[in-house]
This record gives C-alpha cells, sequence and structure tokens, in this order.
C-alpha cells in the first residue's frame, strides 16, 4: 500500500468506475449527434470521470514523487465501530419484512445502544423499547405510512 | 397604484380570521414534516386534501401552500442539527450550519436561517408583485441550449464550492450526471443501469442518496471516535445570532434573494441551483474563503434566503405563462383550473382575490413561520445535548424509517446505506458530496436540454455558443473552470523570472 | 456520567413534554385518519399522470381526480411523472403493486409509442382497463408574426426548405409526433421533431422563438385567443367550435386524423371489486362540474368506456395504429 498515496487509490478506482461507464452505455445505443440516443449522456458522463480520474492519477503521481505518500485513514480511530453500525443497517434493511417494523427496531436500537457505546441494560431495552413503540405510534398510526408488518400483526 | 390596490385585497382575504387560521396549521404542520424525513410537503399535502374539500379554495390554498413552505424550514432544520438534509435545496445548508451546531452555535444558525428565509420571502413578494410581466418574457427566452448552459455554468460553479482539489468536485458532478441516468430514459422510456431492479426504474432517488451521503455517513464517521471526544459542543453561547452574526449575515441574505428570485421564475431547478449559486458567491466574496466549510453564518444566510426568494420567483411562470415550477405549484394551479380561471395574465386580472390572498398569505405565513419557530429553538438545541451514543441510533432509525415510506420498499432502504458506506469512504479519501447531489438532481433536465439542442441544432454544438444568452452563460463557466488555473500560471510565470534573476 | 445522565433526563423531559404538545396539535390538525380498515380503499391512493401539471391532460384530470376521492372518501394524490409521451409514467406503472392504491392515465401517445419504438410494456396485455373518459383535440399552431397564414402556405415553406423547419410535441409516439410523420411522408418534407415532456414546455418553446411550430393538444388555446399564436389546422374529423376557422386535415385533402385516448388503467391483476370501486366512483365523478368547466375550457370531449367496452378498444386500438405504422414503415428500435 505504501508505494501509492490515496489519491493515487482513488483516481484508480474511478478510472476503471468511468470506463465501465462508458462502455456500459454503449449496449444503450449513442445514437447521432443530431438526434443522440438513450445511451449518450451516459457515455459523456463515463468519459468525463475516466478524463477527471486520468488527470487525477497524474497529479497525484506527481505528488507521490514529491513526497506525497499514503495516510493511513483507519489509524487512531475505531473502525471497527462504522463497521458494526453498517452492518446493523444492512441486517435492518434486510430483516424489515420477515420481523416486522416493531421487533426489527427493537433489536437494531438494543444492538446499537449496546455494541457501539455500552449503555447500562436498563438503558439498552428501555431505549430499544420506547424508539421502536415512540416510532410505530407517529409513524405507522397517525401518518400511516406504511411500516411492514411481521408475522405477528406489528 | 395598482398593486397597492392588489396587495390591500390580498391582505383583506389573508387576513380573515379562518384564512389566518388555516395559514398557521399548514405552517405547523409543515414545520414537524420537513423535520421528519422521508415525509416530504407532498406526502403531507395528500393527507391533509380530504380537510380541503370543505373549505374555499383560498383557504385551501394558503393551508398547502403553508406546508410547502413550512417543510423547507423544517428541512433547514434538520440539516443544521443532524446532517440530514430534507431536500436537494437545503444541501448547501448543511455544509456550514452543521458546522456551526458542532461548534454548540446551533441557536444562531437556525435562527439565521429563520430570519434570512422571513427576508427573502418578503423581498420575494414585493418583487413578484413588480417585477413579473417582463420577467416571464425573459423566461420564455431560456429554451433548451440555454437551459444547458445554465445547468453546466451550475456545475461549473461546484469548483468555488469545493475545498478540494477541483478535479474532485467535477468527477463528483460527473459521477452524479451518471447516477442521475440510471433508470427510465426520459426522452423514449427504455430502461438504462436498472440491473433488472424494478424500483431502479424510476431513477436512483435524491432523497435516499442525500440521507445516505449526509446523515448516515455522518454517524459512521463519529461513532469512530470514542465517547470523550463528544460529537457537539455542549455550551450554548446564544439561542439567537449575536449583532456581530447580524452584520455578518446582512449582505448574504440580499444576495441570497436576489439570485434565488432571478433563478427561480426559471421552471424547474430554480430553488436547487440558487441555493448552490448563492453559497459560491459567498465565498467569493468572502474575505476568509478558507473558512467556509467550517461553520460560516454566510454559508447558512445566504443560500437559505436563496431558497425562499425562488418560492417567490416561482409564481412568475406560474402567473404569466401557465406553468408551475413545482409540485405545489402544480396543486395551486389545478385549483385554480377547478375554479374557472385560465393560468396566464389574464387570471390575475379575472381572480384577484385569490390570486393575491394566495400570495399576501405567503408573506402572512413567513411571518408566523417566524414567530413559531423562534421559541422552538430552544427545543431544537436541546436535542443536541442528548449524548450521542443514544442520538445516533434515533438519527438512523428516522433515516431508515424515511427511506422505507418513500415506496414502501427495501431498495430504497438499501441504496440509501449504499449511499451512506459511499459518503463515508467519500470523506475518508476526501471527496465531497454536495457536487453529486446537484448533478443528481440536475441530471435528467440537463440530459433533455442536451438532446434537444442538439435536436434543434441538426447536431452542431455550436448552438451553445452562438445563441447569446446561452453564450453568455458558457463564457462564465469557461472562466469560472479557467479562474483557479490562473494565479497557478501566475505564479509559474513569478518564480521563473525569480530563477533567471538569481543566475 | 450519572449526573450527567440525570440532568439530561430533566432536560429531556422538557424536551419530551414539548415534542408530545407538538404532536398533540399534529393530530388534532388530522382529522378523519381513523384506525385502519380493511375496506378498499382504506389509504390514498396515488394516481400517476405522465405528463407535466399544467398541460391539458393535468389541468382536465385533476378535477376528476378530486371528485372520485369525494365519493371514494380518501385523497387520490395526483403525481406527474412526465417523459417520453407518457410512456415513462405507463412503464413505471406496470411496475406497481396490483393492490389499487396505484392507477394512472393511459393516453394514447403511450399506445401509438409501443409500435413506433421498444418500450418496456405493451398497453393492451400489461394492464387492468377501468374507464375512458375523454379524447384530445390537436392542431398545429405557428406564432402570428410568422409567414405562414394557411396550412399550405406553411407546407410549401416546409418542403421548399428540407431540414430548416423544426417543430414540437410532448413526447416522441405521440398522436401529434405520428401525424407530422405522416404529413411528412405524403408530401415528402424533411423536418425536425424536437419532444418535450409535455404540450406546456412545448407552447413555452413555440413562444420562445426556439420552435417554428407545434403540434399539440389545447395547451395553446389562450395564446391562439389572445393572438399571440396563430392555429393553422385541426387534426380532429370536425372543425373546433372555438376556432371554427381552422380547417381539418380531412377537408385540407389528407386522409389523416389522430388517434386519440385519454383512460385510466391500473398494474394487471387488479381484483374486479377494486376495478368496480374506482369504475364506480369516477364515472360519477364524470357528472362533477368543475370537470366538465375544465374539460370545455381545455377543449378535450368527453368520451366514456366502461372497464369492458376499454378492454375490448384498447385491443382494437392497438391492432388498428400498429398496422398503420408498420405499413408506413415509421417503427425505428
Amino acid at each position: 500500500m505504501a508505494k501509492f498515496n490515496n489519491d493515487q487509490i482513488s483516481a484508480a478506482v474511478w478510472l476503471a468506475v468511468g470506463v465501465a461507464v462508458a462502455l456500459g452505455s454503449l449496449n444503450y445505443g449513442l445514437g447521432p449527434l443530431a438526434a443522440p440516443g438513450t445511451g449518450f449522456l451516459p457515455f459523456l458522463a463515463g468519459c468525463a470521470i475516466a478524463l477527471l480520474a486520468s488527470i487525477g492519477l497524474i497529479l497525484a503521481t506527481l505528488k507521490r514523487h514529491a513526497g506525497v505518500g499514503w495516510t493511513p485513514i483507519l489509524r487512531g480511530v475505531r473502525w471497527q465501530k462504522p463497521l458494526l453500525v453498517l452492518a446493523a443497517l444492512f441486517a435492518y434493511a434486510l430483516l424489515m419484512k420477515p420481523l416486522g417494523f416493531v421487533l426489527c427496531t427493537v433489536l437494531f436500537i438494543g444492538f446499537l445502544l449496546r455494541a457501539v457505546e455500552p449503555q447500562r441494560w436498563p438503558v439498552v431495552i428501555g431505549g430499544a423499547v420506547a424508539a421502536a413503540c415512540g416510532a410505530y405510534a407517529v409513524f405507522n398510526l397517525w401518518l400511516k405510512t406504511q411500516l411492514p408488518r411481521g408475522p405477528w400483526g406489528f | 397604484m395598482d398593486y397597492w390596490q392588489s396587495i390591500i385585497l390580498g391582505f383583506q382575504v389573508a387576513l380573515q380570521w379562518n384564512n389566518l387560521l388555516f395559514c398557521f396549521i399548514g405552517v405547523l404542520i409543515g414545520t414537524l414534516v420537513g423535520v421528519l424525513p422521508g415525509l416530504g410537503p407532498v406526502a403531507a399535502i395528500s393527507l391533509l386534501l380530504p380537510t380541503t374539500f370543505h373549505v374555499t379554495p383560498v383557504s385551501a390554498i394558503i393551508m398547502l401552500a403553508g406546508i410547502y413552505y413550512g417543510a423547507m424550514y423544517g428541512g433547514s432544520t434538520t440539516s443544521i442539527l443532524v446532517n440530514i438534509p430534507g431536500e436537494a435545496a437545503s444541501v448547501v445548508t448543511c455544509l456550514d450550519g452543521y458546522q456551526m451546531a458542532r461548534r454548540g452555535r446551533a441557536g444562531p444558525a437556525l435562527g439565521i436561517s429563520a430570519f434570512a428565509s422571513f427576508i427573502a420571502g418578503t423581498i420575494g413578494v414585493v418583487g413578484l408583485m413588480l417585477i413579473a410581466p417582463p420577467l416571464a418574457e425573459m423566461a420564455l427566452k431560456f429554451g433548451p441550449p440555454e437551459y444547458f448552459s445554465l445547468m453546466i455554468m451550475g456545475l461549473t460553479i461546484l469548483t468555488f464550492l469545493a475545498s478540494g482539489p477541483m478535479w474532485k468536485a467535477l468527477l463528483m458532478a460527473a459521477f452524479g450526471l451518471f447516477l442521475g441516468s440510471i433508470g427510465l430514459d426520459n426522452m423514449t422510456a427504455s430502461a438504462r443501469f436498472t440491473l433488472d431492479i424494478v424500483e431502479l426504474s424510476d431513477g436512483v432517488g435524491m432523497v435516499p442518496a442525500v440521507m445516505g451521503l449526509f446523515g448516515i455517513a455522518e454517524v459512521l464517521l463519529n461513532v469512530e471516535h470514542s465517547i470523550k471526544r463528544s460529537v457537539f459542543e455542549t455550551r450554548i453561547h446564544h439561542l439567537l445570532p449575536t449583532l456581530r452574526d447580524w452584520r455578518d449575515s446582512l449582505g448574504s441574505i440580499l444576495r441570497g434573494t436576489f439570485i434565488g428570485f432571478f433563478l427561480g421564475v426559471l421552471p424547474g431547478g430554480g430553488a436547487v441551483i440558487s441555493s448552490f449559486v448563492s453559497y459560491a458567491v459567498e465565498k467569493k466574496v468572502s474575505r476568509t474563503p478558507g473558512q467556509f466549510g467550517t461553520g460560516v453564518i454566510q454559508g447558512v444566510a445566504g443560500p437559505e434566503a436563496a431558497n425562499n426568494a425562488a418560492t417567490g420567483g416561482a409564481f412568475i411562470p406560474l402567473l404569466t405563462l401557465g406553468i408551475p415550477a413545482n409540485s405545489v405549484m402544480a396543486i395551486l394551479l389545478g385549483a385554480m383550473m377547478v375554479h374557472g380561471m385560465q393560468p396566464g395574465p389574464m387570471l390575475v386580472q379575472e381572480q384577484p382575490g385569490l390570486f393575491w390572498g394566495a400570495v399576501t398569505s405567503m408573506y402572512i405565513g413567513n411571518v408566523m413561520l417566524l414567530i413559531l419557530n423562534l421559541p422552538l429553538i430552544g427545543l431544537w438545541v436541546r436535542i443536541l445535548k442528548v449524548p450521542y451514543p443514544i442520538l445516533f441510533p434515533l438519527i438512523l432509525l428516522f433515516c431508515l424509517i424515511g427511506a422505507y415510506s418513500l415506496n414502501n420498499s427495501v431498495v430504497g432502504v438499501l441504496i440509501m446505506v449504499g449511499f451512506g458506506l459511499l459518503g463515508y469512504l467519500f470523506k475518508k479519501f476526501e471527496y465531497e458530496a454536495a457536487p453529486l447531489i446537484l448533478a443528481l438532481v440536475l441530471g435528467p433536465m440537463l440530459e433533455a436540454a442536451l438532446r434537444r439542442s442538439l435536436l434543434l441544432s441538426a447536431g452542431s454544438p455550436l448552438i451553445f455558443i452562438t445563441r447569446p444568452i446561452s453564450g453568455l452563460l458558457m463564457l462564465i463557466s469557461f472562466f469560472l473552470l479557467a479562474y483557479p488555473l490562473v494565479p497557478w500560471l501566475r505564479r509559474k510565470r513569478a518564480i521563473l523570472p525569480q530563477a533567471t534573476d538569481e543566475e | 456520567m450519572k449526573i450527567a445522565m440525570r440532568q439530561w433526563l430533566t432536560r429531556g423531559m422538557g424536551m419530551v413534554g414539548g415534542v408530545c404538545c407538538f404532536l398533540l396539535v399534529f393530530m388534532l390538525a388530522l382529522p378523519g385518519v381513523a384506525p385502519a380498515q380493511e375496506k378498499y380503499p382504506a389509504k390514498p391512493i396515488n394516481f400517476i399522470i405522465g405528463y407535466p401539471a399544467g398541460g391539458t391532460t393535468d389541468i382536465c384530470a385533476r378535477p376528476l381526480v378530486s371528485a372520485a376521492a369525494k365519493i371514494l372518501g380518501q385523497p387520490v394524490v395526483v403525481v406527474n411523472k412526465p417523459g417520453g409521451g407518457s410512456a415513462v409514467a405507463v412503464a413505471l406503472l406496470k411496475t406497481e403493486k396490483s393492490d389499487g392504491y396505484t392507477i394512472g392515465i393511459l393516453p394514447s401517445g403511450a399506445v401509438l409509442s409501443q409500435h413506433m419504438r421498444k418500450v418496456p410494456y405493451d398497453s393492451a396485455k400489461d394492464f387492468t382497463p377501468i374507464m375512458q373518459y375523454a379524447v384530445y383535440l390537436y392542431g398545429m399552431v405557428v406564432q402570428t408574426d410568422s409567414p405562414w397564414k394557411t396550412f399550405k402556405e406553411f407546407i410549401d415553406y416546409a418542403k421548399a426548405n428540407p431540414g430548416k423547419i423544426r417543430y414540437a410535441t410532448a413526447g416522441p409516439g405521440t398522436p401529434q409526433h405520428l401525424v407530422m410523420e405522416r404529413l411528412a411522408i405524403q408530401e415528402k418534407i424533411k423536418w425536425t421533431h424536437v419532444p418535450f415532456e409535455g404540450g406546456g414546455p412545448a407552447v413555452s418553446a413555440l413562444l420562445g422563438g426556439h420552435v417554428e411550430v407545434i403540434s399539440q393538444t389545447t395547451e395553446w388555446k389562450k395564446h391562439v385567443e389572445s393572438g399571440r399564436l396563430r392555429l393553422l389546422a385541426v387534426y380532429g374529423e370536425k372543425r373546433m367550435p372555438d376556432f371554427p376557422n381552422a380547417p381539418t386535415l380531412l377537408e385540407l385533402g389528407y386522409n389523416i386524423t389522430a388517434p386519440s385516448l385519454i383512460s385510466i388503467i391500473g398494474p394487471k391483476g387488479l381484483s374486479p371489486q377494486v376495478v368496480d370501486t374506482l369504475h364506480g366512483a369516477f364515472k360519477k365523478a364524470m357528472d362533477d362540474p368543475d370537470f366538465i368547466k375544465a374539460g370545455n375550457q381545455m377543449d378535450q370531449p368527453f368520451l366514456y368506456r366502461g372497464p369492458k367496452d376499454l378492454e375490448k378498444h384498447l385491443v382494437q386500438m392497438n391492432d388498428e395504429v400498429g398496422t398503420l405504422i408498420r405499413n408506413l414503415g415509421l417503427r425505428k428500435e
């Protein structure tokens, strides 16, 4: 990793994204310039991404030669915590339908209160139940948002 | 003078007690709805439509309009407090508003946002009454090439917005354009990049993208740090803007009002572009542009004024051409049509009571919003005193519910979480998300304008340069892009002679 | 920590109290929100319109929709999804759940589109027909200060100046677009089609001088009446009562009329009970004075077809326009 700096890495990723977008757009047809087709704008956008990423790559490489190296992005921070939060968010999205809103929310809030910055159990349980029921009351009962129901009707 | 009679007539209608009541209910509900993410003004209006069946059209319109600008104001509140913009126009408010909140200045941020909205709304209404007809004629001169050039200018202005290198900001804008093209092609209805996911036919959606890139990403960054470093400065110095804040932001408010009003005249995108343009202008005229993004009050005052003044400007195409600039204007238009009014210049003459009543009620609504929100500032600021480990799960929960309730679909939630991860990585690798959002919102309009322009010119891109208004806008864009390079060139040139001197 | 927590709790109580007051007011302001019933409709219905607000379709549909909402006892929310001559909205409607809470307008533009290019739906098969309520009237309109006083002068100019004329419509595949293509074939004209997302923007483009002519539904009416635009010809079988001086294409010697339809449909597989409820409400709503007023003002003639008739009509219309477009060689992939 230390061979490259941050901008070199990210610009290289963007270059790949740009090329992929441009190539993908070709499937939809560019059309003649006098009557541009469906793929025309995404193709331009893809080319622009690739072009700008190339410029970025060159500038970053120049900086690399000037001695700007890799700045660690995760040092000194608790990088496990955002990972936990992200995992919880994805799990919430996937379990929302099968478990129903209320149960899923209790588990979600409870997990976050306990796992990220551990609170005492009464706070965890009380907070989770209160948040879930409060949100259910506000959004489902009053505002009539159609929150998913679990097999037990809530 | 005619205008005075109109205004007096308008106030006579708007000041009837039942209209005042509806106006109050409208702004109150609007504020609440704006604070709750995902539940936009359109949803609120749909819930309240049945109650409007029984009241006069004026009252109905006054209440619906109240919900709309109340929600705009509520959207700024969440932008400032928890970095979740309720709509595209308040993305810019996040940039400095949230930073002010972190420094314990949430009160002045909310206060100046209320005052800026109020001042801009007032000037917007006055402007509407004075100069509507000539402005509408000017808006007609905006054909597809002019729209394209205007949006390109909007995107290049981002280079001023960005604190990082220019190529990164432009790259984010290009990526936003690509994201905006996902879904059905707006001209032919053929599917693009939808990966056979039904929900993607309607596009990525601005709201999940914004909540992910701003709200979720911010939480991810905050939980990295241990509890010892609190996220918000809890000692709150002032609840309201100080005299110094006022001195700093008065010019910004006036400039923002001016920009918002004139860009608001253009149907579609006016409020969004104007808030971005206003921020860029504030950064440009500031003596300390480097401070922007760290909680500068001008960065809140200007854009907030701009997006509110745009509401006044948006009335002009409706009034003179019958073209509503947004969904609320459309409802207003619909209500007018039902009562036998043709939109167009005749409308004001045929139904002056309704029209001016609605316009002046927006003014009164702004007063009410101010009265309603100033006491609430204390309440909102108290939310920030909730310890962050307890606050952040609730912020996430609001985002999740908001993303789900847009279409009652898990896909929206997944998109939002995906954007959250993306936003986290953007922060780590120092890319700014604001250009992406602007491009995502403008993308479909920009594409249609580009394709129409090329149809008009039989494929010649020269059309963007040879038409005067478009050419001027393109010239401005060109200078904006070239400008950062100039000092660089100048410095190079300055170094060279120096080097020769030493030899 | 404990003290901080207690402090927070006491302060928090104030906050909670405030929020509760706020919610209470909010609840009071929301009358008619009763506990969920299972009877259809139990919640607001979304109504998708494929043209922007302020166009003929939108202006006439809104009073119909609010009248039907009163009858249904639930809000019906109009959602404008313009693009592709209504094809975008119809394609999106196809992907919606068939629970009766999302319905929308199927106009002739979306029907013709499927024969003129590839779109992700089949209007005869992928939907549940609910009711037809009107047809469109169309006309060809130029600026009053343009050199063309009559339809013939205009056609002569277009023939003599290939590629000079640019015309705007509310989207590709609309009947007004098809008429222009048919005129171009018959008169061997080369002109350029500039599709907009709706009639309002198309009219603005003509007023701003960005195109020479528009071929469009009645969004031009008020501007023709005020003398700013000139109506050259109409595409119906008869002249329009409000503009008796504008000849039909039939009178001008072309065997061309524009096919026309404005109907309400839902996703495929709506239950008969839902169709009955919706059809009943919308049929009754057609008597609403506001709807009649809007229809007359925008020159949108009413034409009623029930679900069964509409279903047959859609199959027939698809056959007819499909054959016509194929024979003319107008289908593009």
